[in-house]
C-alpha cells in the first residue's frame, strides 16, 4: 500500500496542453476520484500515473519512489479499463492469472507442454491457481472462471477485470471509467461493490469518471478537472457546499447549480436584479459578479416577495419536486428543489417569489474564482430586532 | 413492400458477368476434359474419363504436382512469416513506416516478367550479384536456375520477393484493428517484452488475419507461372515444372486441349478445397 503524489505534471499533445501543472497528493489507502467533462485530461492523467504515457514535465511518485523512469509493470499499479480490455482468447481464469504467470514464471516455463515439465513449474502454477480462485471468490465469479469473455455479461466482464487488477495486490488501483458501459442499475450496484472493495483492500484508489454521482458517492476526495487543471480537490461535501470555482460549482450537483448575474451595490451589498441580498462582498460598488445557489437554497416566499417569477414546469420525481421558475426580473430560469409536502401548493403558471436561504449564496468573480461574502447586517438586523422585541415583551 | 424485383435487377449485371466469364467457361472446361479436342480442331470425340486415367499415370503431372507443392511449402511460410515480422516492425518504425511500407509493396506493383529478367541477371552464375557476393565470402555459388537442386529454391526466393509486400499490407491492416487497450492492459500486467506481447496479444488476436493471409498466399502461390515460363521453362529436366506451366504447355504448345482441361479441372479442385477450408474455418473460428 502506498501514497501517490503528482508534482507539477504537464503533458502536451502537439499544441494542446492536456495536463497543465497538475499537483495532487493522494494518501495511503485513500479513494480519490478525478472527475470532469470529456477532454479535460483526466484519463491522460491516469495514463501518466500508470506509465502508459510519459509526462513532459513534473514528477510522479508512488510511495517514496519516483516512478517516472519505470515501465508500467514495475510501478505496482493495476488498471481497470473502460472497455475492460480482457484478452478475448483466454478464459476468465487465464485472464486473471496471466500477470502472475508472467511475473513468476520464466519464458521457458510458460511454454505450452514443455513449460510444465520444468522443475518448479507445477508448484508455482498451483499457487497461482489458488490465488486466482481466492480473488474470484471475493468477487463472486468463481463459477465463471472457465468462460471466455464473450460468454460473460458486461457486469461479469467488469468483475473479471477487477479480479485481474486485484490478484497482483498492487499498491495503487487506477480505474478509467470502469462503470460507464454498464446499465444504470448495474452501475449503482457496482458502485457499492467497488466502495466495499476499497474498504476491504485498504489500497489507494484513483478513479476516473465523468459521472459526478460516482465521484460523490464513492470517494474520500474528488479532484474536479477542467481544461487540464485541477479546479479543486476536496471531500464531496466541501465541493458541494464550498466550491472554489464556478466550474466546480457547476460540475457538482444535480440538477445543476443556479447561476444569476449580480452587482455589488452600495455598502458592498450584492444585488440581483432589483433585489438586495443579505450578503456583502468587500469589492468596489458596481463590480459584476455571478452568484450561484443550489436548487434547495432557493426558498419560495409565502408573501410573494423576493425574485419574482412564474412556474414553467414541475418535475415530480416522487421523493421531491424540481420546479423550474422563469424569473421575470433578471430573465433567467431557476430550478428550485421542494419537498413533496408542497406538491399541492405549486402549479404551472403560478407566480412565485424566491429568496436565497440565508448564508447559502455563493459568489464568483469574472474569472470564475470564489468571492468571500459576509452576512449583511441590514438584513440580519430586523430579525434580531424582532427577536429582541419579543424578548422585551415577555 | 416487395423489393424482390429490384433486387434481381440490381443483381443482374454481376450475375451476367459472372456467368459469362466464370461459370460458363468452367462448365465448358469440364465438358472439354471429357473429350479429345485439340485447339483449332473442328471435331471432337467423347473419351469419358480417358484424360483423367491418362493423367493418373502421367509422370509429368506427378512431378509437376510435387514441384508445385514443394514450391508452395517453401514460399507460403517464408513469405507470410517475413511479412508478419515486417508488418510488426513497420508498426513500430514511426516516421519511416510509410517508406518501408512502400518499399516492400513496390515489387507487387511491377511487371512480373520484367522483374523475373532482372532476377535472372542477379542470379547469373558468373556475373550475377548474388554469386559475386557469395564469392566475397569464398563461396562458389551454384548455377541457380540451371541446377536441378537449386532451381526451385531460387524460384521460391523470387516468389517470396514478389509477393510478400502484399502480405505485409494485409497484416498491417489486421494489426491496425487490434484494440490498443489490450496492449495497455498487457503493459500494466507486466507483458512488456516484445516476445511476450506477441505471444499473448498480437498472435492470438491476429489469428483470423494470419489464417486469411496464409490461405490467400497458398492460392496465389499455387498459381505460380510467369517466373517459370520466363526463366526456366520447367527445366532443367522437369525440375521446375509446375502445374500451371504444364497446363499451358499441354494446352497451348501441344494443343492437347482436352488433356489440358482435365489438368485444369484437377487444379481448380485443389484451389476449391483451400477456399472451402478457408470459409469453414473462418465461420467457426471467430470467437470474439
Amino acid at each position: 500500500m502506498s501514497s501517490l503524489s503528482l508534482r507539477s505534471v504537464s503533458k502536451r499533445f502537439g499544441a494542446t496542453n492536456v495536463l497543465n501543472d497538475i499537483s495532487l497528493e493522494v494518501t495511503d489507502g485513500e479513494f480519490v476520484t478525478l472527475v470532469g467533462p470529456s477532454g479535460c485530461g483526466k484519463s491522460t492523467l491516469l495514463r501518466v500515473i500508470a506509465g502508459l504515457e510519459r509526462q513532459d514535465a513534473g514528477q510522479v511518485c508512488i510511495g517514496a519512489r519516483a516512478v517516472d523512469d519505470l515501465p508500467p509493470a514495475q510501478r505496482e499499479t493495476a488498471m481497470v479499463f473502460q472497455s475492460y480490455a480482457l484478452y478475448p482468447h483466454m478464459t476468465a481464469e487465464q485472464n486473471i492469472a496471466l500477470s502472475l504467470e508472467v511475473r513468476r514464471l520464466s519464458f521457458a516455463r510458460r511454454l505450452p507442454l514443455v513449460g510444465g515439465l520444468l522443475p518448479g513449474s507445477a508448484r508455482a502454477r498451483h499457487a497461482i491457481r489458488a490465488e486466482v480462485r481466492q480473488v474470484a471468490e471475493q468477487l463472486e465469479i468463481a463459477h465463471l472462471l472457465g468462460r471466455k469473455p464473450s460468454a460473460l455479461s458486461g457486469g461479469q466482464q467488469q468483475r473479471v477485470a477487477l479480479g485481474r487488477a486485484m490478484v497482483r495486490r498492487p499498491s495503487v488501483f487506477l480505474m478509467d471509467e470502469p462503470l460507464s458501459s454498464l446499465d444504470a442499475k448495474l452501475r449503482a450496484q457496482m458502485r457499492v461493490e467497488i466502495s466495499d472493495l476499497h474498504r476491504r483492500l485498504g489500497a489507494t484508489f484513483v478513479y476516473v469518471t465523468h459521472d459526478q454521482t460516482e465521484a460523490m458517492t464513492m470517494s474520500n476526495r474528488v479532484a474536479v478537472m477542467h481544461a487540464g487543471r485541477i479546479g479543486q480537490c476536496a471531500t464531496p461535501v466541501t465541493l458541494y457546499d464550498d466550491p472554489a470555482t464556478l466550474d466546480v460549482a457547476e460540475m457538482i450537483g444535480t440538477p445543476k447549480i443556479n447561476t444569476f448575474p449580480a452587482l455589488v451595490g452600495p455598502g458592498g451589498r450584492l444585488v440581483v436584479g432589483s433585489l438586495p441580498l443579505e450578503a456583502t462582498a468587500g469589492l468596489p460598488e458596481g463590480t459584476a459578479l455571478t452568484i450561484a445557489l443550489r436548487p434547495e437554497h432557493l426558498v419560495p416566499q409565502a408573501d410573494g416577495s423576493g425574485l419574482a417569477g412564474r412556474i414553467r414546469s414541475i418535475e415530480d420525481i416522487g421523493s421531491e419536486l424540481l420546479v423550474r421558475v422563469a424569473l421575470t426580473d433578471i430573465q433567467c430560469d431557476a430550478i428550485v428543489r421542494l419537498p413533496v409536502g408542497q406538491r399541492d401548493r405549486q402549479s404551472v403558471g403560478r407566480a412565485v417569489g424566491l429568496r436565497p436561504a440565508p448564508g447559502r449564496v455563493l459568489a464568483f468573480d469574472r474569472t470564475g474564482l470564489r468571492v468571500p461574502l459576509a452576512q449583511a447586517g441590514a438584513a440580519a438586523a430586523p430579525i434580531l430586532a424582532r427577536g429582541a422585541a419579543a424578548g422585551q415583551r415577555s | 413492400m416487395n423489393s424482390r424485383p429490384v433486387a434481381y435487377v440490381l443483381m443482374a449485371p454481376a450475375a451476367v458477368l459472372v456467368t459469362l466469364f466464370v461459370i460458363a467457361p468452367v462448365g465448358v472446361l469440364v465438358l472439354l476434359s471429357f473429350s479429345d479436342w485439340q485447339l483449332g480442331s473442328s471435331t471432337l470425340r467423347y473419351t469419358g474419363l480417358g484424360n483423367y486415367r491418362q493423367l493418373a499415370t502421367d509422370p509429368v503431372f506427378w512431378v509437376s504436382l510435387r514441384n508445385t507443392a514443394f514450391y508452395v511449402a517453401l514460399v507460403v511460410p517464408v513469405a507470410t512469416g517475413l511479412a508478419l515480422v515486417a508488418a510488426i516492425a513497420i508498426r513500430g518504425a514511426g516516421r519511416l513506416a510509410a517508406f518501408y511500407r512502400t518499399a516492400f509493396f513496390l515489387p507487387v506493383t511491377t511487371t512480373v516478367v520484367a522483374m523475373a529478367l532482372a532476377w535472372e541477371f542477379l542470379l547469373h552464375p558468373s556475373f550475377g550479384l548474388v554469386n559475386l557476393l557469395l564469392a566475397e565470402f569464398g563461396v562458389r555459388g551454384p548455377v541457380w536456375l540451371r541446377d536441378a537442386d537449386t532451381v526451385l529454391y531460387a524460384l521460391a526466393a523470387i516468389g517470396v520477393w514478389l509477393k510478400f509486400g502484399y502480405y505485409v499490407v494485409l497484416f498491417l491492416a489486421g494489426l491496425s484493428t487490434l484494440p490498443t487497450d489490450l496492449y495497455d492492459a498487457a503493459a500494466v500486467d507486466g507483458i512488456d517484452r516484445p516476445l511476450d506481447r506477441f505471444r499473448y496479444v498480437t498472435w492470438p488476436l491476429l489469428g483470423p488475419t494470419v489464417l486469411f493471409v496464409v490461405v490467400v498466399a497458398t492460392i496465389q502461390t499455387f498459381q505460380v507461372f510467369e517466373i517459370v515460363a520466363t526463366l526456366t521453362q520447367g527445366r532443367p529436366g522437369r525440375a521446375s515444372e509446375v502445374l500451371l506451366f504444364t497446363i499451358f504447355q499441354e494446352g497451348f504448345v501441344y494443343f492437347r486441349t482436352g488433356y489440358a482441361s482435365a489438368l485444369t479441372v484437377v487444379f481448380l479442385c485443389l484451389i476449391l478445397v483451400l477456399v472451402l477450408a478457408k470459409f469453414r474455418y473462418f465461420d467457426r473460428k471467430v470467437y470474439y
